[in-house]
Parts: C-alpha cells; sequence; structure tokens
C-alpha cells in the first residue's frame, strides 16, 4: 500500500465486498410448523407470523375470482394476531417451528424469538404468556405439553417447564431451565410424565416433571439430533444429522438392535405402521425401515429432493413432499411409485405433513396449504378467502 | 452460472476446510479461523514476497523518479520516462497488487463461509447439509460451536444486543492493526502531493475497514485482524521499524538494475542526467499550474 492506487484498489475491494455482501442471501427464519386439523378446520401459519384458521366444508367455498381451473377459496375463520392485535407487541411472534400444540381449546405454541402464545381455538383470540422463565435462545424445540406444564428447549440448550396457565415455574426447574450444553432442536417428548429431550451434542436424555433425570445412562449418538419421535408408546426414533437412526427403549433409554445409515442427513420423524418406520433423508431417498430387525422393507426410494417434512401414510399410501416441492405418493407395500405431482409458485415444503380426513395437509414455506387426495393421488390448493 | 462456479470452486472447499480445521482445533472455530488465516497466509507466502521485493525496488528508484518528475512537465513524456526507468530497475509499479487482489475472492468466500457454517436460522442449517462433503469426519461436527472467548463469531457487531458487547472490539482491532500495517508499510516518497495522498490513506483505510467490520460477522473481522498482524510482521521483517530503531532482518536483494541504469546510477549526476527537456517559459520540468500553486499572493 505504498502508492496512492492502492487506497483505490483497496477502496474497490472493500465496497465489493460489501456490496456482495448486501447482495447475498442470507437464509431469515420462516417457520416449519405442520398444519393441524380438527372438525372441518385448518390451522395453519399463512406467514411467518400469522397463525389462521380455515373453514374446509366444501358447501361454504366461493369460486376463485382468479381461478382458470374452478377453484374455489375456503372462508377465513381467524387470524392470530388479529387485524386489531397486530401492531402491538405483544401478540407479535417470528417463526413457529413447532406445530402449535392442541389442549382441549387452547393452542399453544413458542416462536423463535422467545415467546410463549396461548390462542383459543374458536375465535383465535390469543395472547402471550407471561412467564417467570428468563428464555436464553431461540425456540424451535416445543411446546409440548404435559399436564399442567409446557414444555420446550432452547438453542443455547436449556429445557424449561413452565405452568401453562400462569407461566409459573414448577419445583426443581430453575429460572433459566435445566442447561444441557447444547442446543435443543428436537421437539421434547411427553410420555408418562416422563419428558424426553435429545441435543445437537447428540445426547438423549430423560427427566421428570420434578427435574429429576430418570434414565440410568443417557443415550449419545455420534451425531447431532435434530428431530424425536415417539413410535407405538415405547420405541424413539432417533435421527442424526451424521446419517444415522437409532431406535432406543423409551422407559430406560437403551438402544434397540443396531443403528440404520442413511444416504445424507435424516433431519425428519417418520410415518409409523407395523413396526415400519417410513422417513426421508437429505439425499431425497424414502426408506421403511423395520425398527425390529433395522432392516429396510423394501429398496429406498428416490424423491429426487431433499426430504425434511414427516410423510403420512393413509391406507397403505404413503404421501410425502420433498423439497422440490413434489409430493409422492407412494405404495407402502413395496415402496413404488405411485404418482408424483411437482407443487409450482408455492415455495417449499419443510413442515411435516398431517392427515385427517383420509387426506394429507401440506403447508408450504409461502404460506400456502394444499390437499393431497391418496385415492385420486392429486393434489389441490386450499385457497383463503372471504371471512373475517 | 458464475455463483455455482463460486460454490464448488471456492465456497464449498472453504466450509469444509473450516470444519476439519474445527474438528483439529478441539471444536474451537476461532482457533480454526486463525489456523485457516495462517494457512493462506503460507499459501500465499510466495506473492507476498514478491510484493515486499518490489516495494523495496520501488524505493531504491524513488530518488530517480523524484528526479524525472521534476524533470519533465509533459505528461507523456514523463510517463514514458517512468516505464522506462521501471523497465530498465525490472519493477512492476503493479507488483504489489497481487496479494490484495488475492483477499477479494478469499474475504467473499469467507464472508459467506461463516454464514453458512454458523447458520443463524434452523433453515441455514438446514442448507449447510448442501455444502458439506459426506465424510463422517465433517459430518460429525456439526453443528459448529459459534463463541469463542464469548464472542459469538456469526454476528456482526451491529447485530449486537447490547454495545458493551465484545463483538465491539473487533471494530477496533480491525482499525487499528489496518493503521499499523499501513504504518510499518515504509515508503519514501518525494513527490508532495503523493506524500499528503498516503498520509491521508493512512488514516482513511483504518476508519474504512473499521467501518466494514461493524457489518461484517466477527469471524470475517478475526481474518481481517490476524491477517493484517502477520502483514505488520512481513513489513518489520523486510523494512526494519525505525521508529523502535529495529533493523530490516529480511536483507531481500533490490531486483537486478538493468546494467545501464546500474551505470547511470554509478556515475555523476550530471552524466547520468537524461538530456534535458528544452526550457519552457515556465522553468525546467515545471507546468504554469505548478507555479501558480507556488507563486505567493
Amino acid at each position: 500500500m505504498n502508492n496512492p492506487r492502492f487506497f483505490a484498489v483497496g477502496l474497490l475491494l472493500a465496497l465489493f465486498v460489501v456490496t456482495s455482501a448486501a447482495c447475498g442471501k442470507i437464509r431469515q427464519p420462516e417457520g416449519w410448523a405442520s398444519p393441524a386439523v380438527s372438525d372441518s378446520t385448518a390451522y395453519f401459519f399463512a406467514d411467518k407470523d400469522r397463525f389462521v384458521a380455515v373453514d374446509l366444508d366444501s358447501a361454504k367455498a366461493v369460486a376463485d375470482p382468479k381461478s382458470t381451473t374452478g377453484a374455489t377459496l375456503q372462508p377465513l375463520l381467524w387470524q392470530f394476531p388479529s387485524n386489531d392485535q397486530k401492531d402491538q407487541d405483544a401478540y407479535s411472534f417470528k417463526a413457529v417451528y413447532t406445530q402449535p400444540v392442541r389442549d382441549g381449546d387452547t393452542f399453544f405454541m413458542a416462536s423463535y424469538d422467545g415467546g410463549l402464545y396461548r390462542i383459543n381455538a374458536p375465535d383465535g383470540r390469543g395472547e402471550r404468556i407471561a412467564t417467570q422463565a428468563d428464555i436464553k435462545g431461540k425456540i424451535v424445540a416445543g411446546p409440548a405439553v404435559a399436564g399442567e406444564y409446557l414444555v420446550f428447549g432452547t438453542t443455547e440448550g436449556h429445557l424449561y417447564v413452565v405452568n401453562k396457565n400462569n407461566g409459573q415455574l414448577p419445583v426443581g426447574w430453575g429460572k433459566t431451565g435445566k442447561d444441557l450444553g447444547k442446543g435443543i432442536w428436537a421437539p421434547p417428548l411427553v410420555r408418562n410424565d416422563t419428558i424426553i429431550v435429545a441435543t445437537m451434542a447428540g445426547e438423549v436424555r430423560a427427566f421428570g416433571l420434578d427435574g429429576a433425570e430418570q434414565w440410568q445412562k443417557r443415550f449419545t449418538a455420534s451425531g447431532a439430533v435434530a428431530d424425536l419421535a415417539l413410535l407405538g408408546g415405547d420405541s424413539i426414533f432417533v435421527p442424526t444429522l451424521d446419517r444415522k437412526v437409532y431406535i432406543l427403549d423409551a422407559a430406560t433409554g437403551a438402544q434397540k438392535g443396531k443403528e440404520f445409515v442413511a444416504e445424507d442427513w435424516v433431519w425428519s420423524t417418520p410415518a409409523f405402521a407395523g413396526g415400519v418406520a417410513y422417513f426421508g433423508d437429505f439425499s431425497g431417498k424414502v426408506y421403511a425401515l423395520d425398527i425390529t430387525t433395522m432392516e429396510t422393507k423394501w429398496k429406498p426410494y428416490d424423491a429426487g429432493h431433499r426430504v425434511k417434512a414427516t410423510p403420512v401414510l393413509i391406507d397403505g399410501v404413503l404421501v410425502l413432499a420433498d423439497r422440490g416441492p413434489v409430493v409422492h405418493f407412494i405404495d407402502a407395500a413395496n415402496g413404488t411409485g405411485l404418482n408424483a405431482v411437482p407443487v409450482v409458485n408455492a415455495g417449499t415444503v419443510r413442515a411435516g405433513l398431517t392427515a385427517a380426513g383420509g387426506k394429507a395437509y401440506i403447508a408450504t414455506t409461502k404460506g400456502r396449504l394444499f390437499v393431497a387426495d391418496p385415492v385420486k393421488r392429486s393434489v389441490v390448493e386450499v385457497g383463503v378467502g372471504g371471512g373475517k | 452460472m458464475i455463483g455455482d462456479a463460486f460454490t464448488l470452486v471456492l465456497l464449498d472447499p472453504m466450509i469444509n476446510f473450516l470444519v476439519i480445521l474445527n474438528n483439529i482445533f478441539f471444536g474451537s472455530f476461532g482457533l480454526a479461523l486463525i489456523a485457516f488465516t495462517v494457512i493462506i497466509r503460507l499459501i500465499t507466502f510466495p506473492l507476498t514476497r514478491r510484493q515486499l521485493h518490489q516495494s523495496r525496488a520501488m524505493q531504491t528508484v524513488q530518488p530517480r523518479m523524484a528526479e524525472i518528475n521534476k524533470k519533465y512537465s509533459d505528461p507523456k513524456r514523463r510517463q514514458e520516462e517512468m516505464m522506462k526507468l521501471y523497465r530498465e530497475a525490472g519493477v512492476n509499479p503493479l507488483g504489489c497488487l497481487g496479494p490484495m487482489l488475492l483477499q477479494f475472492p478469499i474475504l467473499i468466500a469467507l464472508f459467506y463461509a461463516i454464514r453458512q457454517t454458523l447458520p443463524e436460522s434452523p433453515e441455514a442449517l438446514e442448507a449447510l447439509s448442501a455444502h458439506l462433503y459426506q465424510w463422517t469426519y465433517i459430518q460429525h461436527a456439526v453443528p459448529i460451536n459459534e463463541f469463542f472467548l464469548g464472542i459469538d463469531l456469526k454476528l456482526a457487531p451491529n447485530e449486537a444486543s447490547s454495545y458493551l458487547s465484545p463483538a465491539w472490539l473487533f471494530v477496533v482491532l480491525v482499525g487499528a492493526t489496518t493503521w499499523l500495517q499501513t504504518k510499518t508499510t515504509v515508503t519514501t516518497v518525494t513527490d508532495e502531493r503523493a506524500r499528503a495522498q498516503q498520509q491521508m490513506m493512512a488514516y482513511m483505510m483504518p476508519i474504512m475497514f473499521a467501518f466494514f467490520a461493524l457489518s461484517f460477522p466477527t469471524g470475517v473481522s478475526l481474518y481481517w485482524t490476524i491477517n493484517s498482524l502477520i502483514q505488520i510482521g512481513f513489513n518489520i521483517v523486510t523494512y526494519g521499524l525505525p521508529a523502535l530503531k529495529i533493523e530490516p532482518l529480511l536483507k531481500s536483494p533490490a531486483p537486478a538494475m538493468a546494467p545501464a541504469l546500474a551505470a547511470r546510477s554509478a556515475q555523476p549526476q550530471s552524466v547520468a542526467q537524461p538530456a534535458p527537456e528544452p526550457r519552457t517559459p515556465n522553468g525546467p520540468g515545471r507546468s504554469k499550474r505548478q507555479n501558480r500553486r507556488r507563486r505567493p499572493e
């Protein structure tokens, strides 16, 4: 830098770097909570900060004026936050990664920016739960309901239990929860008042509601565990980011059989039936794993794109959405592809699918909802319009 | 297309290399970044040596350059004489640019590599899978611990929750090391204007880089700081540090002068001088503008 022209070069360099950086695509939190469906109402995130309820009753559908294919719009029942709430900090949230859990007439959900919310399912009126907990980190994992309590973990590795009605902390749990040392990304499981939780260090542990450790020995996987599922009530499905899947005994935490090695990251939970777990990995392969023998039932099905979303099994047909997104209908008996329907201009699919009324509901990252019919092997959008 | 090539050739190897270094250095991404900087400097050492070599050579021809500046008012002629001088002295005035230009792709790739390797959101962690090689040694490392000495390496200081965040320390470090780097680059500039520009540069560069450090992930600032410290070391070894009476340790020979120039340098100035320009009404080697500037009001 002994010449003024180097100053100019340096300046250009810096400007170029800054410009490139500014133009760069840095992924912001979008959320991937699955839709919930009950009593002909679908609840899903129409945006990363807007939770809506839509009436699925076909009799209430109106024609979509923009559609050239005769598509219809379903009435919007409510949205949270509602129009009179949305500009208030108390109701604002950013990205939700775990399906809001329904407890009676109330939905509970946790947002990435550390908020806990209670929403009334019939009318959508909701509020932030004021809690004594000093939440460290961001919430991807949870909440799960354990009796009177909500259980959730944070990306900084703290596991929290708070009273779902008043946000109070139960005995045995500190204000900053239980520090498990590494991030908690997998939604905690609740089984017989036992909380089962996994960390990105690969540990799977069990705690009682009093905070006491339940298993004699915690399980340690070889890679990070970003998801967790309870299979048939007595087994735990433990997928890892280093391509493995373990099955644990839910009562003791002991590993059952050998681990299964997939082709790429497994960051998804399975559809489960008849002792077989159906899931996909990031290479796009879909497996049917017999959790007793830890052998695959059929040759992996190639979806072609990364699979993050949990599939559903409806009447022997595995319905799965990849990141294309393409919705696949696969014969669960032998792994044969029955149909593959691309979903265009709707973003991608990371949220798990939800089965209800013999159909599969699929939420996309652009906040759109689709319904897949395993009988017709077709996919139709549930348009939202009218209503409140 | 360019983006794909950038990802395949530069970004992905850099991400995987950083993850490997992270594993080697006990899961500390900060140490991995420091090791990465040192390795990059080792790889580019031949270029750095050439740059220092050229800088020293430029110093040796500075008196002759001053002479040419003084003697010729016609810019075209002056340029010709300068080029002749460079050619005879074996100096390339752009020779110092190599290592600096190399910083372009490295900085850009490092910016993205840190953003990808230390993801800010679950979506970004998911995207990281597309960049990692399918080696068990690498896959085991995910997710990478983003903290180094209590500093979140993925966050930029202006994203920090408080002005007391240690991330702000890196803004100061980037500015200070850039300033030191400039100050340890000893140059002999005879032209007043060039000296003024150099003075300005010595203060502007650190301010500018400190300003950019505000919005860069702290990991990039760590790279820049270590990189500057290494360069300061090279500068001291090459030029010494007159302020502290430190002599240059590396006595790298100046590039071999062309025999004609060497002979001219050895002869008395009157013999070595090139044919003088015809005297102008403004005086030899002076333009009207230069005279106007020097004339008292």
